[in-house]
């Protein structure tokens, strides 16, 4: 009888989170860590909160593990908004995860170029974007390549010696910095990979981890580091043996998507809404120092210089990526080691 | 214990096991096999797969028997030492645990690193500095590191339980001490070290986050390929058909080990 009793306890006990669940009196949104997070709270919660005075809960989740919860739960979400990383909203979308993105929903989309969502067919759309430039230890290498052929045959040719990194395909963006180098080589995907193969000698890793990544540069592992511009430019600013530039032709644009899974609450909306109002966007902007895509927004001179513009930037073709990744990966596994 | 409020105490343990364990088999297990059996046929038949199979059996094989080999000693002494001086070993054995695994790799990566705390040793003793970091020998520092508190904790579990009368008894027979150990010590020490290896072994063919921070550009084991197919390729097929394949080798080479020490019994 005892024994019953504690059952029904548990049972209590463990269905008390679901009860809470019911009453909509919070959403669950998603974030990046470190400045990112603080970015969240700072900007798009807070807009949220004085909008709607109620509370947004946001979770750590990286965009490989947003899309396990979303297509283990279809319909009903555990997330109510979420930011994903560009081939994933679009596999999203096709697999009927995420709720179009409308003037009606969100007014704000309005100010937001279509260019930010017309591959992402309006399920998603970029909250901001970044670029992946060059760093460099100007003490060691104090005049680094002006483009990026260049650079790539001058490591190739170890001129640097093993002492620089470029991302690996195998990490989340390593398909799109693999499709901007084809766009430096006529689209001529066998030179690409004839390129990492005779860098790798002289590649101390090609990076995996962006946080690994930058650990080594920072450790003056290495003296050139192909990495993300917000984040080079705000580790430049703290150590002036560092540089970060762009190469020439450019960058390509590496975003952050946002999109309303199907099921979650339309109060969801809002804070899609308040993530894309010029108030929280520039403040966004000058916490993590990447551009965003209010149009509206204008910013101030010296944030203005520590960004990507635009017209540096070149947006993949995501649907080619996708139906190219699984035979890249294969022969970077097979080739590049 | 009546059976009824056996069934009950099982009852969690059961559907755990179940619901956490045997469903997401079953589900990977029929992801893998949508499009028949073509996806294993990719595996086994392109010796790249193969290559990488070996790689990772071989990086559990040798991460378990040096273990074995640092974790047997520290075993012995942790069992036979009392008060502060087993707390203290203990807290050393387990420290490792208490550290998150990235963490953790960031902090190898400081110690074998080109500037690191050990080629500035060696650089200060006027000896040529190493190239540790990004390689396997890396990896299986760090891996090592890491499990060998599994090996300690099972071996040390069993020679806690010897009757120390056995050893007195060798003894008094005219064994010496380091036969005693090794006739009498070392058998009914047997089933601990499998049980470390076992576990030591599991834990190893599984590990990724290891092998991404600390390995190269060349190294490569199958629960990475299963993320990089997860992470970068998307293909949900592809990686469950290769999670399979791990899981098998494992449940094989645990089969092979069963048999083995079956064999060596006395």
């Amino acid at each position: 009888m005892a024994l019953n009793r504690l059952l029904c306890l548990a049972a209590l006990i463990a269905s008390a989170p679901f009860s809470a669940a019911v009453a909509q009196d919070k959403i669950v949104v998603t974030s990046s860590g470190g400045v990112w997070l603080e970015s969240a709270k700072a900007n798009f919660a807070a807009c949220f909160k004085e909008r709607t005075g109620k509370e947004a809960e946001i979770l750590l989740s990286a965009s490989n593990e947003i899309m396990q919860k979303l297509r283990a739960s279809p319909g009903k979400p555990p997330l109510d908004v979420v930011v994903l990383s560009e081939t994933d909203a679009i596999r999203a979308g096709q697999e009927g995860l995420l709720e179009k993105i409308t003037v009606e929903k969100v007014p704000n989309i309005k100010d937001v170029p279509e260019v930010f969502r017309k591959q992402w067919n309006d399920f998603a759309t970029i909250q901001n974007f970044g670029a992946m430039i060059v760093m460099v230890n100007g003490e060691k290498v104090p005049n680094p390549p002006k483009d990026w052929k260049t650079l790539i045959d001058e490591v190739a040719a170890g001129k640097y010696g093993k002492r620089v990194s470029f991302p690996s395909l195998t990490m989340p963006w390593g398909p799109m910095f693999t499709w901007f180098l084809t766009t430096l080589y006529d689209g001529n995907e066998d030179m690409v990979f004839q390129k990492y193969k005779a860098m790798l000698p002289n590649i101390a890793k090609y990076w995996v981890s962006p946080v690994e990544a930058l650990n080594m540069f920072a450790a003056k592992e290495i003296d050139i580091l192909v990495y993300w511009d917000g984040r080079a430019y705000a580790f430049a600013e703290e150590n002036k043996w560092a540089k970060a530039y762009i190469p020439e032709p450019g960058a390509f644009q590496s975003a952050a998507m946002l999109a309303k899974p199907k099921g979650a609450p339309d109060l969801a909306w809002q804070y899609v809404d308040c993530v894309l109002s010029p108030k929280a966007q520039l403040g966004h902007a000058q916490m993590v120092k990447y551009p965003i895509v209010n149009s509206t927004v204008d910013y101030p001179p010296a944030l203005k210089a520590q960004l990507t513009p635009l017209e540096r930037v070149r947006q993949p073709d995501f649907q080619l990526i996708i139906q190219k990744v699984p035979g890249w990966l294969d022969r970077w596994n097979r080739e590049i080691r | 214990m009546r059976r009824s409020t056996v069934a009950l105490l099982l009852a969690p343990a059961i559907l755990f096991l179940l619901f956490g364990f045997l469903a997401p088999i079953a589900v990977g297990l029929g992801e893998s096999l949508r499009a028949g059996l073509g996806l294993y046929g990719k595996v086994f038949g392109d010796s790249y797969y193969l290559e990488v199979i070996a790689s990772t059996l071989a990086l559990s094989a040798v991460v378990t028997l040096i273990s074995l080999a640092i974790g047997y000693p520290y075993a012995l002494i942790l069992a036979r030492a009392r008060g502060w001086r087993k707390a203290a070993l203990l807290l050393l054995l387990v420290a490792p645990l208490l550290v998150n695994v990235v963490v953790r790799s960031f902090g190898w990566m400081v110690v074998f690193g080109r500037s690191g705390l050990i080629n500035a040793v060696l650089a200060a003793a006027g000896l040529p500095t190493l190239d540790m970091l990004n390689s396997w020998t890396a990896i299986v520092i760090a891996l090592v590191h890491v499990l060998m508190p599994f090996m300690v904790l099972s071996i040390a579990a069993t020679l806690e339980s010897l009757d120390p009368a056995l050893e007195e008894a060798a003894a008094t027979l005219g064994a010496r001490p380091l036969r005693a150990f090794v006739h009498v010590v070392v058998p009914l020490s047997l089933h601990g070290a499998v049980t470390g290896s076992i576990l030591v072994f599991a834990l190893c063919m599984g590990s990724f986050v290891t092998v991404m921070m600390m390995g190269g550009n060349s190294t490569m084991v199958l629960p990475l390929l299963i993320y990089q197919q997860l992470t970068v390729a998307g293909d949900q097929a592809f990686a469950a058909a290769l999670g399979m394949v791990l899981l098998a080798t494992v449940v094989a080479v645990f089969w092979l080990q069963g048999r083995l020490v079956r064999g060596l019994r006395p």
